[in-house]
């Protein structure tokens, strides 16, 4: 067996391990959008990171699209995602093609790809937690 | 380390259980206007900030994650209040007990969806 057939191998669930990467960004992602202009915590607003991991989960969208490909699908499914294709790819260019995107852009950006990836994955989300149970509220 | 099928299992939330959580998280904002209204003699004016609003904005996130499984045609006018209030929550960094009722109200209607 050659090295690229044993990798393959090893791989146990390449839509698992996108979702993972999915799941790890979108808590980042989650995290900039709801604490980083809180005054309790220092931290300020950082568009540009925001942005760019805005991008990195759009790619792992695609790629976790790309791997559902094959799957057993109504027609129904198969033009939604389809249509997913297609808004993923226009979200990407979006962000990629304007560096003057507003807060409240960037998070219409989040929400249609959560949309969109709640579709590939058939109306489900990823865990939209950023710091479960570990603050007080006074 | 991927664990394939359990690992999704794990990180995906469906409708249910997000409108679970919106669910619970209004019963702990009702909690913090009761306690906010017994502490301040009912003055609506008296302000919420810090981890309470982290707590509000964090709600907002979850509502918008709960509205985007939704397959409703009020999905994009619920979408649009919750991004005014998070841009005004961005702008002024708090909000009076009168206007954190409001958003509760909005999250009550959204939670009905």
């Amino acid at each position: 067996m050659d090295e690229a057939t044993q990798y393959v191998y090893q791989v146990p669930d390449l839509r698992a391990m996108f979702l993972m990467d999915f799941g790890n960004v979108i808590r980042q992602i989650v995290d900039l959008l709801t604490y980083s202009d809180i005054s309790a915590d220092t931290k300020t607003f950082d568009k540009e990171e925001l942005r760019n991991k805005l991008r990195a989960a759009i790619s792992y969208a695609l790629a976790l699209l790309a791997s559902t490909w094959g799957y057993s699908m109504s027609e129904q499914d198969q033009e939604g995602v389809k249509m997913a294709k297609a808004k993923l790819t226009a979200l990407f260019n979006r962000v990629v093609s304007n560096s003057q995107l507003t807060y409240l852009e960037l998070l219409d950006i989040y929400f249609t790809l959560i949309q969109q990836v709640s579709i590939i994955l058939n109306y489900k989300t990823p865990v939209p937690r950023p710091r479960p149970g570990n603050y007080e509220i006074t | 380390m991927v664990k394939g099928a359990a690992y999704i299992d794990y990180v995906l939330v469906s409708k249910d259980k997000l409108k679970e959580e919106l669910a619970e998280r209004l019963n702990k904002m009702q909690e913090i206007i009761k306690k906010v209204e017994e502490k301040n003699a009912g003055n609506d004016k008296v302000l919420i900030k810090d981890n309470t609003l982290a707590h509000l904005k964090e709600t907002f996130i979850i509502a918008l994650n709960y509205l985007a499984v939704c397959n409703s045609s009020k999905v994009d006018e619920y979408k649009k209040l919750i991004f005014d209030k998070l841009a005004y929550i961005r702008e002024n960094k708090l909000l009076t007990l009168a206007q954190y009722k409001e958003a509760y109200q909005l999250l009550e209607q959204i939670l009905a969806v």
